[in-house]
């Protein structure tokens, strides 16, 4: 089953989340979340909100270049773009399940289908672009978890 | 100093919230979904 960013309400950055989190200890020892996008600018500000609220962050422009850290990492989310050049997140996808990988996967799209093509790949969770800070926040959390 | 903490917590988030709008108008397809 799906939990989708739209189920509840999101109001407001997490009482525990940001620096001041990670200044007193961190979120606990999570494996880094990979974060996938064609769009720079959207890419690096994803990384960048993340690191802030204490996420070890691993960076792909490409699905390609998404491949290469899978393959040797496992990251406790991927937040996947789909619709990119070359090899894109429906490919990524299928790479993911075909190497037997449990990692969940939150789709990140602009388009007006997020939910169905969630639903193509079996993804975890999406984003409707354009989502903001607290959606971002929340989604990531529910879907990541401390290593024991 | 918590306080202090707190406080750039505070302005970094509201930067970061600023430029992730940014980063989606700059982004056709989201523009798209805009519409």
């Amino acid at each position: 089953m799906i939990a989708w960013a739209g189920d509840e309400p999101v109001r407001g950055i997490p009482e525990t989340a940001g620096p001041a989190e990670a200044a007193r200890g961190g979120r606990g020892r999570r494996r880094p979340v990979l974060v996938v996008d064609d769009d720079r600018s959207i890419l690096e500000t994803v990384s960048q909100i993340l690191r802030a609220d204490g996420y070890d962050v691993l960076r792909a422009t490409s699905g390609r270049e998404a491949l290469a850290h899978l393959d040797r990492v496992e990251p406790s989310a991927v937040l996947l773009d789909m619709r990119m050049p070359d090899v894109d997140g429906w490919a990524v996808a299928r790479a993911i399940a075909a190497r037997g990988r449990r990692v969940p996967v939150i789709v990140m799209t602009a388009a007006a289908n997020a939910r169905h093509w969630a639903e193509e790949i079996d993804a975890t969770a999406f984003l409707a672009k354009p989502f903001d800070i607290d959606e971002l926040l929340t989604v990531v959390e529910r879907h990541t978890r401390p290593l024991a | 100093m918590d306080d202090v903490i707190e406080g750039l917590e505070a302005d970094r988030f509201t930067d970061l919230r600023a430029e992730l709008r940014d980063a989606f108008l700059d982004e056709p397809e989201a523009v798209a979904a805009l519409d």
